[in-house]
């Protein structure tokens, strides 16, 4: 027999789980932490096979490894990764890391066998593992060598690989190509001296995506040393959303800008045109004033009839501006509308009875129609008293037609003449409020207001031209799908 | 002296034509209903032919459809110098625009010479005969010299 008291006593008072097994496999000795471990009563275990504590799918096999171990024994330290399971008196699996210290004694190879239970250390790892999981920023971690050692959830999600795929791999499977060659340097430079730091100071970086694509992140480093290990905790925030948002609030930006400029050129223009007027009137009472003094009694009449005609257009000029301004807020309600008595009636109100203007009408839509009838027929009315006012006086006749046709939910109106025609230089800024291109323009604001009433309601409107053959202008307006009869 | 109103606006030309007629200085007054009317009468000399002449003074409005009267002032500078109309031209802005930047526009032109608001009164024409007088005066010597 051999004489194992002096192994006794220090087993009985390590406090780590300790078990000294026979050649043979048996039980010889355990602590009390170890009985506690495996939930036995002190000493009960003793005498036993240690084959009670393995897993039963491995039992057959483990005399066998046992008896390999006896016949080659090695030191088995821990840490080294081997996770095992040990079975408790209840029939619980724990798992475990084991370490196993030859001792040769003259009847062969014991085995002191150290326990340490896992599962505090397992829950914490998993707890940490979901909390990387569910992190916003995607987690990877390397080693020294640049092997990817773990990945979180939002990673995978982020680059669209398993995690499989990953693990083991070079981190430079997720760099780029065009960069790959340089970030080997800079991982050689991180690795030699390993300070926390933010990756890419000199501008965007990407990681690659399985599909190829880059993606704009923001990486930082840091690196950290565990059980003797040093690795780097890459965490990667995904700018995209950050970017995009970046990028619509710069558009909006510029659309601000240029919307406060338009602003104020309309003021500027408004205040303009609204006070030309004023200041005629204003210099043709000053002259009445004066002829009244001379008892110039005529030309005080004619005058003040100009000073009547001059106001009453500058009220009109005001409603139409207003008009404009309102015109890209108010919804007029549909209704049935004959458009070519429309059209027809439009034309008697330019013309007047006796006119070399001519109209001709193409007509292919079905009235009546369910439509914004208003709105259209401020639109016909600019369009054709255009059309009448720049006829060319150089051709016999003067014709402007007038064609519609429709779809399901659209009218397309198209009003051309053989008018004198506009300059291409000139067609960029027909449709700007103010806008005077020459001697036969108005207010400068019907062709806006035709604008503005189409993009109301979500139609096109074009011009083409030739000068001295005529313009054309085509636009499309919505109707509702049924027209009623 | 010669007046030329350039102004598309009928009823301003009256207006300013009326104030002008009070004054003894003003010789002639010819109106232009566009900046194109303008060029055409005055400035359409093949180039090279213009031998210098009389100053003439035109009142420019500045908005009008067409040519705006800036326009037609840069055309004009251009005519000038290649001497396709009279090369003594005292310009005066008159115009209702209350903008300041048009004010700045107006002062960065070589022939421009005075800024004068609408309407047009009896003491923007003082100031249009005492600006125009000076000018007179120096091109004269320079021609002298």
């Amino acid at each position: 027999m051999v004489d194992l008291e002096k192994y006794r006593f220090s087993i009985d008072l390590s406090p780590i789980p300790l078990m000294l097994v026979s050649p043979t496999g048996r039980i010889e000795l355990t602590n009390q932490p170890f009985d506690d471990l495996f939930e036995y009563g002190v000493g009960e275990l003793i005498n036993e096979s240690v084959e009670t504590l393995v897993p039963k799918n491995i039992r057959k096999f483990h005399p066998d490894l046992r008896n390999a171990y006896a016949r080659v024994p090695t030191k088995r330290r821990m840490g080294d990764n081997r996770e095992l399971v040990g079975v408790t008196k209840s029939g619980d699996n724990i798992p475990l890391e084991l370490s196993l210290e030859p001792i040769a004694l003259e009847d062969g190879i014991w085995a002191l066998v150290v326990a340490i239970d896992t599962r505090s250390r397992k829950q914490s790892e998993e707890r940490m593992k979901l909390v990387l999981d569910r992190s916003a920023s995607a987690v990877v971690m390397v080693d020294k060598a640049s092997r990817i050692n773990f990945v979180n959830q939002t990673l995978l999600e982020l680059t669209g690989y398993f995690e499989a795929e990953l693990l083991g791999q070079s981190i430079s499977m997720l760099v780029p190509p065009d960069v790959q060659r340089v970030h080997h340097v800079y991982v050689g430079s991180f690795m030699h001296n390993k300070t926390a730091r933010a990756m890419g100071d000199t501008g965007t970086i990407h990681i690659c995506h399985k599909d190829g694509t880059n993606i704009p992140v923001e990486i930082a480093l840091t690196p950290v040393e565990t059980g003797g290990d040093e690795l780097v905790v890459c965490t990667i925030s995904d700018l995209r959303e950050r970017m995009q948002a970046k990028q619509l609030l710069e558009t909006k930006n510029q659309e601000l800008a240029q919307l406060n400029q338009d602003l104020s050129q309309f003021t500027y223009s408004a205040s303009h045109d609204l006070k030309a007027p004023l200041s005629t009137i204003v210099g043709l009472i000053k002259i009445c004033m004066e002829d009244l003094d001379d008892n110039n009694l005529d030309e005080v009449r004619e005058n003040f009839g100009k000073v009547l005609e001059i106001a009453r257009r500058s009220g009109e000029k005001v409603e139409a501006i207003l008009s404009i301004a309102r015109s890209s807020r108010e919804s007029i309600p549909a209704e049935s509308t004959h458009i070519k008595a429309e059209i027809e009636n439009i034309w008697t109100d330019i013309v007047g009875p006796k006119s070399k203007s001519k109209l001709v009408l193409d007509i292919t839509h079905k009235d009546p129609v369910v439509t914004e009838r208003t709105t259209l027929g401020i639109i016909l009315e600019n369009l054709i008293s255009n059309a009448v006012r720049y006829a060319d006086d150089a051709k016999k006749k003067h014709e402007i037609k007038v064609t519609t046709s429709e779809t399901k939910t659209e009218l397309h109106i198209s009003v051309s003449d053989n008018g004198i025609g506009i300059p291409e230089a000139n067609l960029e800024r027909l449709f700007l409020m103010f806008t005077r291109l020459d001697d036969r323009s108005g207010d400068g604001l019907g062709l806006a207001l035709v604008k503005k009433q189409i993009d109301r309601v979500g139609g096109k409107i074009s011009v083409t031209s030739i000068v001295g053959e005529g313009a054309k202008f085509e636009f499309s307006f919505p109707k509702s799908e049924s027209a009623e009869t | 002296m010669h007046m030329v109103i350039v102004d598309d606006n009928k009823m301003d030309r009256y207006v300013a034509r009326r104030v002008l007629s009070k004054f003894d200085d003003v010789e002639t007054v010819e109106e232009a209903i566009s900046g194109n009317a303008f060029l055409e009468t005055y400035y359409s000399a093949p180039e090279g032919s213009y031998e210098s002449g009389e100053t003439i003074c035109v009142l420019m409005d500045i908005n009008m459809p067409g040519l705006n009267g800036f326009e037609t002032i840069t055309e004009m500078e251009l005519r000038v110098s290649q001497r396709r109309g009279p090369d003594c031209v005292v310009v005066m802005m008159l115009t209702s625009s209350s903008n300041p930047e048009d004010k700045e526009i107006a002062s960065g032109f070589k022939s421009v010479k005075g800024y004068s608001p609408k309407p047009l009164d009896v003491v923007g024409v003082q100031e249009i005969i005492r600006t125009y007088a000076q000018h007179h005066k120096e091109s004269q010597l320079r021609h002298a010299s």
